[in-house]
């Protein structure tokens, strides 16, 4: 189980835009080790699902990979070519995306859509229908069989996101990316999928990345947590550590911010003040400093080094204290 | 589904109905008497009474309305003034070959105007791209009876691929094909450019929707995404598009088979214009806006079933 099914090292990437190119991910080292789950977390704009559509190789057309390298499988998927690397897609890796409502094509029958992802299968037709209703079964369709004919408007969204799990499933991928899953689905929704795919992790041999801003979930499900503000991995570690023993100032604040820890009593929402800064101009110091609240000198100056806290954590912050453990 | 089927067909005989009352009054207001036409100058006060009492001429306008429907709801479109043979027999000789006529002409235009907006929307800024706009600006700026002399000169008389004129001999299939290719190109040439650009602008909208990602991401092959995924949903506007396509295809068939003297309705009405010949103006008229009028209802069910969407709503 020491494997690592994903293995981010130095990744960067900008988007060329007409105000000039944006460094939208800076130098991301990450791994998902075999059978687990692991959370991605940050503000909208940290780079969040950039992360998980370069992993696919979705990016839009602007995007340019200027280092780095995303280790699957034993190779790098930065350098299979497109032919190799569609082979992998849906197989090997699968993905399911934020919208329900949006994701699944409109005019096809789930059926239709579930057997043409088996398109690399050599099984019969009815042998594939009989696959896509196992894998609706498996995420708690009821009379899955039927359902195969019904085009995606006829469910609700809470549906459509089990739906498309299900499609995720079908080919028992070794590495699942769920990208804000449950971001659109009310708080009853979300946890249903949470406690689902929880299930399911028993039952796939697959680990799971896991993108959310939403830390409630990530703690729910997740056995490690990514940091990543403005493009950078500013903390990871195992999910019991990050959570009681946060050591970036960002992390801390974020889990200051965590709508389920704020008080009631008081009544006021804290905040973290400031906004995610401009990635076209990427300054020299720590990334967060312009909006940190126990910023010495040193950071605006000087790049923070990464800092281990041990037991895996490690934070990239001048306050941390070297050889902490 | 039944209930919006007979909705939009209740909307088309609206549509047929308010035509024909302004045909009616269209032909009562402009000058010349039909009496005085059939008979010429020289006839004599009597025979011009007797023929205006004979067609009913002479008749409150509103009694000849009545008169109009009635005969219209038995079949019967009047008689030629001049040869006298029934006008409906006269429509029915010549609509074949306007209608094979315009299947033709859609058909170029959807053959080549589906793929090159297909295409370009794929390959987008690519050269088709802008061939494919400047080929829309043109096929839709030229008007169709340029086209066709042009297409005679090159394919006919210097080239001698193609016959000139006529239709072909009744029951000489491939003769009539051959006669069938140049007046098509030159009718359909014109909606090239619309399709090409309505395609494209409906591929790049759909192109960029989530579910063509979510596709990708299965790793389907670029053909069946752009097929089954991106087109089926892509082509619903351009249904609607080519029904109304088939209304302006009518209009500019009057050029065509007047150049290609194809024997169509066009061709007929055109001549009976310009001898005042009403009955049959006013039949062919008719006929064309009935076709018309049926092919909107068509195109939108026709749509309504290929989204089921749409399907599930009504």
């Amino acid at each position: 189980m020491n494997g690592k099914v994903l293995d981010i090292r130095d990744l960067s990437l900008r988007f060329a835009t007409s105000a000039g190119p944006v460094h939208a991910l800076r130098n991301i080292t990450m791994a998902v080790p075999s059978g687990e789950i692991v959370g991605v977390v940050g503000e909208s704009g940290s780079g969040k699902s950039t992360l998980a559509l370069a992993v696919m190789r979705l990016l839009p057309g602007n995007a340019t990979v200027t280092s780095g390298a995303i280790g699957f499988g034993g190779g790098d998927l930065l350098t299979l070519d497109e032919e190799a690397m569609r082979a992998l897609r849906g197989n090997r890796i699968a993905m399911v995306f934020q919208d329900p409502m949006t994701s699944l094509n409109p005019v096809r029958s789930i059926g239709q859509q579930m057997v043409d992802i088996q398109h690399r299968g050599r099984a019969s037709p009815a042998e594939k229908r009989r696959k896509a209703a196992a894998a609706l079964k498996r995420v708690g369709m009821p009379d899955a069989e039927s359902q195969l004919d019904r085009h995606p408007f006829q469910f609700s969204g809470g549906m459509r996101q089990r739906i498309a799990i299900a499609m995720a499933l079908v080919q028992r991928p070794e590495l699942l990316i769920a990208d804000e899953v449950t971001t659109a689905l009310d708080v009853t929704l979300e946890a249903q999928i949470i406690h689902l795919l929880r299930e399911l992790r028993a039952d796939i041999d697959g680990s799971i990345l896991f993108i959310s801003h939403n830390l409630g979930a990530i703690a729910e499900i997740c056995d490690r947590v990514v940091v990543l503000y403005a493009g950078e991995v500013v903390e990871h570690g195992p999910i019991a550590e990050i959570f009681s023993h946060p050591q970036h100032p960002y992390t801390r604040a974020l889990i200051a911010c965590d709508p389920a820890r704020i008080s009631t009593a008081t009544r006021e929402l804290p905040v973290i003040p400031g906004d995610v800064p401009n990635l076209r101009h990427v300054a020299d110091g720590c990334i967060f400093q312009p909006r940190c609240s126990v910023a010495i000198a040193k950071c605006a100056a000087e790049r923070p080094p990464d800092r281990d806290c041990g037991a895996g954590h490690v934070a990239r912050c001048h306050l941390v204290p070297e050889g902490l453990p | 589904m039944l209930f919006y089927a007979i909705q939009r067909i209740g909307l088309s005989i609206l549509i047929l109905v308010t035509s024909m009352v302004m045909l009616f009054s269209a032909l009562k207001f402009i000058p010349g008497d039909p009496a005085t036409i059939m008979l010429g100058s020289r006839a004599s006060a009597e025979m011009r009474a007797r023929i205006t009492q004979e067609l009913g001429l002479d008749d409150p306008v509103i009694v000849q309305l009545g008169h109009f429907f009635g005969r219209l709801l038995t079949g019967d479109l009047g008689t030629d003034m001049w040869s006298q043979r029934p006008v409906a027999q006269m429509v029915m000789d010549s609509l074949p070959y306007t209608l094979v006529l315009i299947v033709v002409g859609l058909g170029w235009s959807a053959m080549i105007g589906i793929p090159l907006g297909c295409y370009s929307a794929i390959r987008r800024n690519s050269f088709i791209d802008k061939f494919t706009g400047l080929v829309s600006v043109g096929t839709i700026s030229i008007p169709s009876f340029v086209v066709a002399i042009y297409l005679i000169l090159i394919f006919a008389i210097w080239l001698r691929w193609l016959p000139v004129v006529g239709a072909g001999e009744p029951g000489d299939f491939a003769g009539q094909a051959r006669h069938l290719v140049m007046p098509g190109f030159a009718l359909g040439l014109g909606w090239v450019g619309y399709l090409a650009r309505i395609v494209r602008a409906s591929m790049l909208e759909v192109m960029g929707e989530n579910h063509i990602r979510t596709a990708r991401a299965y790793g389907l092959p670029e053909l069946q995404i752009v097929r089954a995924y991106a087109l089926r949903i892509a082509i619903l506007p351009t249904i609607t598009l080519l029904a109304v396509a088939i209304g302006g295809l009518l209009s500019s068939a009057v050029f065509v088979e007047a150049i290609f003297a194809r024997p169509g309705i066009g061709k007929l009405i055109v001549d009976a214009a310009s001898m005042r010949n009403f009955p049959v103006v006013q039949g062919g008229v008719l006929t064309t806006v009935a076709l018309f009028a049926l092919t909107m209802p068509i195109a939108d069910l026709l749509v309504a079933w290929l989204d089921p969407r749409v399907r599930a709503t009504l």
